[in-house]
């Protein structure tokens, strides 16, 4: 029986045949084994997922996962979107802040999993216990913005909180997102483009119920800590003033920023993109999302030229980097109104700003010509071509039919010479960080368990200042430590993930203070090393799973770019990866985690994290 | 000298920490619905914090046919007297900023007490938005409503009325 924390049910909707269940929290998944979010995300996937399905076929699911602290008192908590992803084929989680979470719970849902797909469509509409299934032809063709406002006017009601998607999630762009209150998004690996397969356009919440918390006076005293460590850390200070955008200077000056489809490592451009001249120029208030003492998001308005007029929060870091850097553009009020129009069109902005400089790279070698791109002249920092192109994109219009596949099969569908400049991890579009001076988030890249991804592990923090969480000096360009590092990370992120906690707080909380509010909220009894142990179970949970539906020791591979082509220009000048370096790199990781040489976990590992009874089920679908 | 919680517009984010204490330290668990205090959202990203300005001249207390609003001796706040209260609500209609609520299960009043002199939201917000300030009243009413306050936000941060997008 759950105590506290948890909402306790979970609401299962069938769109094919417009069936509505409520099922006990528990009936579903092991809280001690999964806690929450990820964990019951990933749980549900694979006792339920079939086998090599399309991921657009009725046969996915889709996931609305909470965690126990989602919600509450806890500093900064999120929710996880999980499903099978249109990019990669794998497992997908994707994370959003706001508001939704927290609706959710009280409206008295752990979570939402939806299978099936609408004939016409729907959108889902709960208020508490009452939940429809409703007509959305009215909404269909709506940009996000204008959706969440129609659906909030339709129930007279600002405070209905709205997952929905753009043209681009009705038009299965395969990098889609889900767009939750405005400004939040969950972003990467296409969530959106599976609610548009199932006619899906909007979830809308309004929850009158509340949060129940075991121990309601220890939890108070631990979470008020946990808000006083964050608000005394200086990387939290840091964020609460400049939001992520701050990392721009700094991936300029160590040579890790994508410039120019990740070309170059470093963008002249960086200066003009930077946290002080949003701060100076552009933004005019801060927000937060639910429970967040940290408010990275930045409320920008621009008042100037012919952008004047955009209104959107951000612009974050991974924006600036792949819209602007890694597209040669460096005026901020131009990447602004591309992120707005991302945002309302319902694209992922790391994914287009890749599928964009891979196009660039392309017309300029003549690989496409003005007849493919409809005289779109796709030369590096040509800001308004590549605002037509989002545009292209969103809709599948000419050249944006072919991007709105993603990089892999693009790439694909074109040439051999492209292949190698097409900068992706098991088809996920790399994030901001360039990984030729950088050998470690090479390695994170091709093991996190989405594809090409910064958030399961980021050593890079390490590698600039030269020493390993434990102690030992490590050289920046070497291999040493990088297997150590990135399974550590790996195993804290998803320990956080089934919280489901921000991974902006995580380094100021700590994981004891994590724990400590996880069992006061619940009434659950664990360490800090069986929380850990919890994060290294759902990874090597996910890896079997991706395993069934696959993946290979092969696709463990970067980018040829990455190998061939040597950092033109700052501190790194001349530095790339060896094939040699990534095989090393791969094989210690492979031992750390007990796996075998082909990357697939060993029974006694299996056993070891007391999910044994997922062997049989393992051999069953392999 | 009264004193009541003063909120600072522009420095709320919105993450409705205040909202999360308010009803866990009042009522014992996790609602918006349970606040004292709430935070209604604006697009495009506009937050307005409403809460109890304890009135000098209150319009709930004058419009209570109980006497069931009354005055604290020690931090001047309005309280609901829950013995006498019969849920008419009247006093809800009377707030001018929408800040007295009845509450669904005991079908009573609730609204801001200050906590007893020591607002916990005040301690929780993480950008000073909110502080308990001695006011000294000149029979003016204080309270407002949120979509006013919101509309002086947008005019005092010059957001566009239009957005510019024409995708």
């Amino acid at each position: 029986m759950l105590r506290g924390g948890y909402a306790g049910k979970i609401l299962k909707i069938d769109l094919t045949n417009e069936k509505i269940d409520t099922v006990n929290t528990e009936s579903l998944f092991d809280t001690k084994l999964f806690i929450g979010g990820k964990g019951l995300a990933a749980y549900i996937l694979w006792k339920e997922l079939k086998q090599g399905i399309d991921p657009f076929s009725e046969d996915n699911l889709l996931i609305f996962a909470t965690g126990p602290l989602t919600g509450t008192l806890c500093p900064g908590t999120r929710m996880c979107i999980a499903t099978k992803s249109p990019l990669t084929g794998l497992f997908c989680d994707s994370y959003v802040g706001g508001h939704l979470g927290a609706e959710m719970k009280m409206a008295g849902y752990d979570a939402i999993v939806i299978r099936g797909k609408s004939e016409k469509p729907v959108y889902v509409w709960i208020r508490d216990e009452q939940v429809e299934i409703c007509d959305a032809k009215h909404l269909w063709g709506f940009d996000t913005f204008k959706t969440e406002e129609t659906i909030q006017k339709e129930k007279g009601d600002n405070s209905v909180r709205v997952a929905c998607i753009g043209p681009a999630g009705e038009k299965l762009v395969r990098f889609a997102h889900i767009n939750v209150d405005r400004y939040r998004q969950a972003g990467r690996g296409g969530t959106g483009a599976i609610m548009g397969s199932k006619n899906l356009k909007a979830l809308a919440v309004k929850g009158t119920g509340a949060i129940t918390i075991c121990d309601t006076d220890g939890f108070v005293a631990k979470a008020k800590e946990a808000h006083r460590a964050v608000l005394e850390n200086e990387v939290a200070k840091a964020r609460k003033r400049w939001g992520t955008a701050r990392t721009i200077i700094f991936t300029a000056d160590q040579d890790l920023l994508p410039t120019k489809n990740f070309r170059e490592a470093t963008f002249e451009g960086a200066e003009n993109l930077s946290a002080e001249v949003l701060e100076k120029r552009f933004w005019v208030k801060h927000r937060a999302c639910h429970s967040c003492p940290v408010n990275c998001a930045k409320l920008g308005v621009v008042r100037h030229g012919r952008y004047a007029g955009t209104v959107v929060e951000g612009i974050e870091y991974e924006t600036l980097a792949l819209i602007g850097a890694n597209c040669g553009i460096k005026n901020y009020d131009a990447v602004a109104y591309a992120n707005l129009l991302c945002d309302m069109l319902g694209l992922d902005t790391i994914s287009t700003g890749n599928v964009i400089a891979f196009a660039m790279e392309c017309f300029e070698k003549e690989i496409l010509t003005v007849k493919e791109t409809e005289d779109l002249k796709l030369n590096f920092g040509n800001e308004e071509a590549a605002i037509k192109l989002i545009e292209k994109i969103a809709k599948r219009e000419g050249l944006g039919d072919l991007l709105a596949e993603g990089v892999r099969r693009a790439s694909e569908k074109l040439n051999a010479e492209c292949r190698k400049f097409a900068m992706h991890v098991k088809g996920l579009e790399l994030p901001g960080y360039d990984v030729r001076a950088s050998p470690g988030m090479g390695l994170a890249y091709v093991t996190a368990d989405r594809g090409g991804c910064h958030t399961r592990s980021w050593p890079i923090s390490y590698e600039i200042s030269g020493k390993a969480p434990d102690g030992t000096v490590i050289g920046r360009y070497s291999t040493e430590k990088r297997a150590f590092m990135v399974k550590k990370q790996q195993d804290e992120n998803t320990a956080c993930d089934t919280l489901v906690a921000c991974w902006f707080l995580k380094g100021a909380v700590g994981n004891e203070r994590y724990v400590d509010m996880l069992n006061s909220a619940t009434g659950m009894e664990f360490t800090t090393e069986e929380f850990l142990m919890v994060g290294e179970r759902i990874w090597n949970l996910v890896r079997l799973l991706n395993i069934r539906e696959g993946m290979k020791r092969e696709d463990e591979k970067l980018p040829d770019r990455v190998f061939e082509d040597p950092i033109p220009e700052g501190i790194a000048k001349g530095q790339k990866l060896e094939r040699g370096q990534l095989e090393r790199m791969l094989e210690e990781y492979y031992t750390i985690r007990g796996w075998d040489e082909r990357g697939i976990p060993k029974k006694e590992k299996i056993r070891q994290l007391g999910i044994g009874f997922l062997i049989s089920e393992f051999k069953k679908n392999i | 000298m009264p004193t009541a919680v003063v909120v600072d517009y522009k420095l709320c984010t919105g993450c409705r920490l205040c909202e999360v204490i308010c009803s866990l330290a009042n009522e014992g668990k996790i609602s918006s619905n349970l606040s004292r205090i709430k935070v209604y959202a604006f697009p495009p990203g506009i937050d307005v914090p409403i809460v109890c300005a304890q009135c000098e001249r209150a319009p709930c207390i004058d419009a209570c046919p109980q006497s069931a609003l009354e005055r604290d001796s020690n931090i001047h706040a309005v309280i609901v007297n829950e013995e006498k209260c019969i849920g008419c609500g009247l006093c809800v209609k009377a707030c001018p900023a929408e800040a007295v609520f009845i509450k669904p299960e005991k079908n009573v009043a609730f609204k801001c007490q200050l906590c007893g002199g020591k607002p916990e939201c005040i301690e929780i917000c993480p950008t000073n938005a909110l502080s308990l300030v001695k006011v000294k009243f000149d029979t003016r009413i204080f309270a407002k409503k949120a979509d006013e306050i919101a509309e002086e936000l947008r005019e005092a941060l010059m957001l566009p009325k239009e957005e510019n997008y024409h995708a």
